[in-house]
């Protein structure tokens, strides 16, 4: 399960998260929860590995709204990286850097065993 | 006072839009403490949705990055209706030039992702309502309710507000329907009102193609604020004639003053267009004041 105790460490600031929900720690615990299945990673994935730009960069800016909106910082911040180089269509291999942004995504999948 | 209507006042529904379940959930958290709040996932479901609702929207929250439909394609959709043009809408977005695009597209305000605090977003949008509810009054009171042309004084409002750095050369008209109470008892008020609301929307027509402000003074007296041209006989004579083929046939007269002095009050204007009605000549509708 969760704890805000595993996210501080996962480099989330939960104190902002909790506050954007309300000051609800229960209603912040639910939604992080829903994060690892959060299409947005595997449509990620599949853009990169297909080549779509545009749709890998549709993926990672609707992706990175979520981990904003709930000061999953690190994750956040990875994914900014992503999208900015998207957004900027520029070519490179994007494997390595979607990589760590889906093992971070498993390490949060991983406490909610 | 104030309490009863505090007590009795509903509380307002907002339309919110956004492809991802979290972002829903956590602004309908949000917004829950001051309104009842809907949701779409896109923007068509938002579309059918602000269309299908029997009371209007008090706000729509739009993300505009979507599947489907885009916020931009929404913000179109929404300008082209005269309806759905009134409901207010916020974007929601974390891109810059977005905001601009959006704002220039009809968007009264916007929000930044991730969201600011509760407390900022509920005041913006309680102030986005506010603006909307008054400008809505003002909606209300600025038009006769007959013709749906501005009353007097809101007429000469805008007029003042309008040529404050303008330049344009612009003619005041004053349009009389002749013999207008006769009319009235001859065809009862009903089918005068009716005939009324004929020649407005000869007005409004020509609103749309040449800018007039249209306004209806009572008794049959229409003022229109038009963009200067050299002759009104065609126009008027039109108006008459389509609205003769209805309501039988009757005299509509027009006195013009060309190129309007805008050192003296609009008010004196339209006396002065008004004034040579009287001086028009057997076969003319329409004169000229010199």
């Amino acid at each position: 399960m969760i704890t805000i105790e595993d996210l501080n460490k996962l480099g989330a600031n939960t104190d902002e998260g909790i506050s954007r929900c309300m000051g609800s720690e229960q209603f912040y615990i639910k939604l992080v929860n829903m994060i690892p299945d959060e299409k947005g990673f595997v449509n990620l994935k599949t853009a990169v590995a297909e080549g779509d730009l545009n749709a890998a960069f549709e993926a990672a800016h609707a992706l990175k709204g979520v981990l904003g909106n709930l000061s999953l910082d690190r994750m956040y911040n990875k994914c900014s990286e992503i999208t900015e180089l998207l957004r900027a269509r520029t070519k490179m291999d994007y494997t390595p850097l979607v990589s760590e942004l889906l093992s971070m995504r498993d390490e949060l999948d991983a406490l909610r065993d | 006072m104030d309490n009863f209507v505090r007590s009795s006042r509903k509380k307002r529904r907002v339309l919110m839009v956004d492809d991802e379940q979290i972002n829903r959930e956590l602004l309908e958290a949000i917004l829950s403490f001051n309104y009842d709040v809907d949701s779409a996932v896109n923007g068509k479901e938002a579309m059918d949705m602000l269309r299908a609702a029997e009371e209007p929207y008090s706000l729509l929250l739009l993300d505009l990055l979507m599947p489907v439909m885009s916020g931009f394609q929404v913000l179109e959709a929404c300008k082209e209706d005269e309806e759905l043009a009134k409901i207010p809408i916020i974007v929601m977005t974390s891109e810059k030039s977005a905001e601009v695009r959006s704002i220039k597209l009809g968007a009264d305000d916007f929000i930044t992702k991730p969201y600011r605090m509760p407390e900022v977003i509920l005041a913006r949008c309680e102030r986005i309502i506010e603006l909307s509810e008054e400008r809505a009054l003002i909606r209300d009171l600025e038009k006769d309710k007959l013709t749906g042309l501005y009353k007097e004084d809101f007429f000469f409002a805008y007029i003042r507000r309008m040529e404050t750095n303008s330049r344009r050369r612009r003619d005041a008209v004053v349009l009389r329907v002749e013999g207008f109470k006769d009319i009235e008892k001859t065809i009862g008020t009903e089918k005068t009102n009716l005939m009324l609301r004929k020649i407005a929307d000869s007005i409004k027509a020509e609103v749309s193609v040449s800018k007039w402000m249209g306004c209806y003074s009572g008794s049959g007296v229409f003022f229109a604020y038009c963009n200067h041209r050299d002759d009104y006989e065609d126009l008027i004579g039109n108006t008459r004639r389509a609205v003769s083929e209805q309501f039988g046939d009757f005299a509509l007269k027009a006195g013009v003053y060309e190129k309007v002095d805008k050192t003296i009050d609009p008010e004196v204007w339209f006396e002065r267009a008004g004034s040579v009605i009287a001086d028009i000549a057997e076969g003319s509708c329409t004169a000229k004041y010199q």
